[in-house]
């Protein structure tokens, strides 16, 4: 009786251990993934991801620039030659990013951060207001657009609240942010085209 | 509420001796003017004093339909034209309805105004949430390819903006610009309007809050909107005198809502335009209905610079 109990009491001993070692692979996992997402002291996370977002978007203006070259920008009486140039600039953009895909400027971490940056503003002090004046400005609805289509002719651009603007990183001249049905999109103004999008934005931040 | 209101002369509202036009609390409950039946017959009635060396123009907005009362309006424009000699037409922006392929141009903006824009008439066009952003290389809308841009006639400045897209570069714009303005009368205008009683649309509240302080530090003197589908004159606000127009192509009918504070005369039962002249200190309108019929005239008298900002500034 005396030998089986003390074998008990060992292996009770090695289940603790056991339980323990577990424990503190558990701790010691959570503790890594906690050192890998959370930044360093000094380094703001949203300003990295803000740096990352200007230089994509950096990136898509020198190639609007490229597919620029060329081209002449009409001032003009003659609405053709507008939308000639409008067509034409818009075709050389596509092929300079024929696979450009959702994603590539707003990316994951950008979305999030956008989803953010917009809920501070839906739901602050003058969320209400704004939220008012975004359903009196004709919202788009139930309509969404590919990356790398063209903005369709004849439908309205949705105003944007100048709060919510003023929350966003700023464009450089020739790109805007519009709201599309349930999307924010990235709109090359010139060549009425489609940069990115990101989904469920509008759903999420103006109900 | 500024120093400007204590210098604040009354206006003169021939509106009020309008038949059933709106002009104030005291008139809450009163009718707006209907439109008659017989105006178009009327001979044609000026009430502006065609002063000279007067800056005098047009304001039209929501205009871009291509339909029958855009060309009707169009047409009164060139009548009153004749008589009063505007030189240029302000447009509140909705200057294309639809789709935007040349035919579009032709049939909403260059056949209608073609006796206006045959005389050398010009047009300063602001876009609306109608219009395509290629707008701004059409030249005879004179926006020389930008989305907002300032012009200048005699002691006036015009300073034309984007309410679509109402960001930080523009407003930084807006704020040099206008302080560095030293015109007598500085007019801003625009497609979103920053006060408004019409059901469909309402006031733009958070352009309000971006705009009216910067409008109020540096004098702005008037703002002319469109959007909603009235027409519409308001009560002076921070000295700032504001004007509606929306309807000079579509119309919604019996829009205006009754009761309002801020209104000082309103009409929403076809289609208008204004006429405006300004001549030293005054501004003298005039707002005429597709039948010829005159719907509210008056004189305004400008307002002193705001004291805020030279106090701040010793």
């Amino acid at each position: 009786m005396l030998i089986s109990e003390s074998h008990a009491v060992k292996r009770n001993i090695k289940r603790s251990d056991h339980k323990i070692a577990v424990a503190f692979a558990l701790l010691l996992a959570i503790a890594c993934s906690l050192a890998q997402s959370t930044p360093k002291p000094g380094i703001n996370r949203d300003a990295l991801i803000g740096t990352d977002f200007d230089k994509r978007v950096a990136d898509y203006m020198k190639l609007h620039q490229q597919a620029l070259t060329g081209l002449k920008v009409p001032q003009t009486t003659d609405s053709a030659q507008i939308t000639a140039f409008q067509h034409q600039f818009a075709a050389k953009i596509r092929a300079r990013r024929p696979n450009a895909r959702q994603g590539e400027i707003f990316t994951s971490e950008v979305a999030d951060w956008f989803h953010r940056l917009i809920a501070q503003v839906m739901t602050g002090t003058d969320g209400a207001k704004i939220r008012a004046s975004f359903e009196h400005a004709e919202p788009i609805r139930g309509i969404h657009l590919d990356v790398n289509q063209s903005y369709p002719d004849g439908l309205p651009l949705q105003s944007m609240p100048p709060s919510l603007l003023l929350n966003l990183p700023r464009l450089p001249k020739g790109l805007e942010y519009r709201f599309v049905g349930r999307e924010l999109v990235l709109r090359d103004i010139p060549a009425n085209l489609i940069v990115d999008a990101i989904p469920d934005v509008t759903a999420s931040n103006t109900k | 509420m500024t120093l400007r209101l204590l210098f604040f002369i009354p206006v003169v509202f021939v509106a009020s001796l309008l038949p059933g036009c709106r002009t104030g609390p005291a008139a809450a409950s009163s009718r707006f003017l209907q439109q008659s039946t017989s105006g178009g017959e009327s001979k044609l009635d000026v009430k502006l004093p065609l002063e000279k060396g007067s800056v005098r123009f047009a304001v039209i907005g929501d205009n871009g339909t291509g339909d029958s009362p855009e060309y009707e309006i169009a047409q009164e424009m060139e009548t009153y034209r004749k008589t009063v000699g505007f030189d240029f037409v302000a447009m509140m922006g909705d200057n294309i309805y639809g789709g935007h392929k040349p035919k579009d141009f032709e049939r909403k903006f260059e056949e209608p105004y073609k006796p206006l824009l045959d005389s050398g008439v010009k047009f300063y066009a602001c876009l609306g949430n109608h219009d395509d952003s290629n707008e701004v290389l059409y030249k005879p809308f004179n926006m020389n390819g930008q989305h907002y841009y300032s012009f200048k006639k005699g002691d006036v400045q015009f300073f034309v903006l984007d309410s679509n897209y109402m960001d930080s570069a523009q407003l930084d714009w807006i704020e040099q610009q206008l302080s560095g303005s030293n015109a007598k009368w500085k007019i801003a205008y625009f497609h979103h309007p920053l006060y408004s009683d019409g059901r469909f649309h309402g006031p733009d509240l958070d352009l309000r809050k971006q705009l009216m302080p910067i409008f109020e530090k540096y004098g702005l003197n008037v703002v002319l909107s469109g959007h909603e589908h009235v027409y519409e004159r308001f009560k002076p606000e921070e000295g700032i005198y504001f004007f509606l127009v929306g309807n000079s192509g579509e119309l919604r009918y019996h829009n205006l809502r009754p009761g309002s504070d801020i209104m000082a005369a309103g009409f929403d039962t076809d289609r208008t335009f204004m006429l405006i002249e300004i001549s030293g200190d005054k501004l003298y309108f005039q707002t005429i209905a597709r039948t010829g019929q005159t719907v509210d005239s008056g004189t305004l008298q400008r307002q002193p610079k705001p004291q805020v900002s030279s106090q701040a500034a010793q």
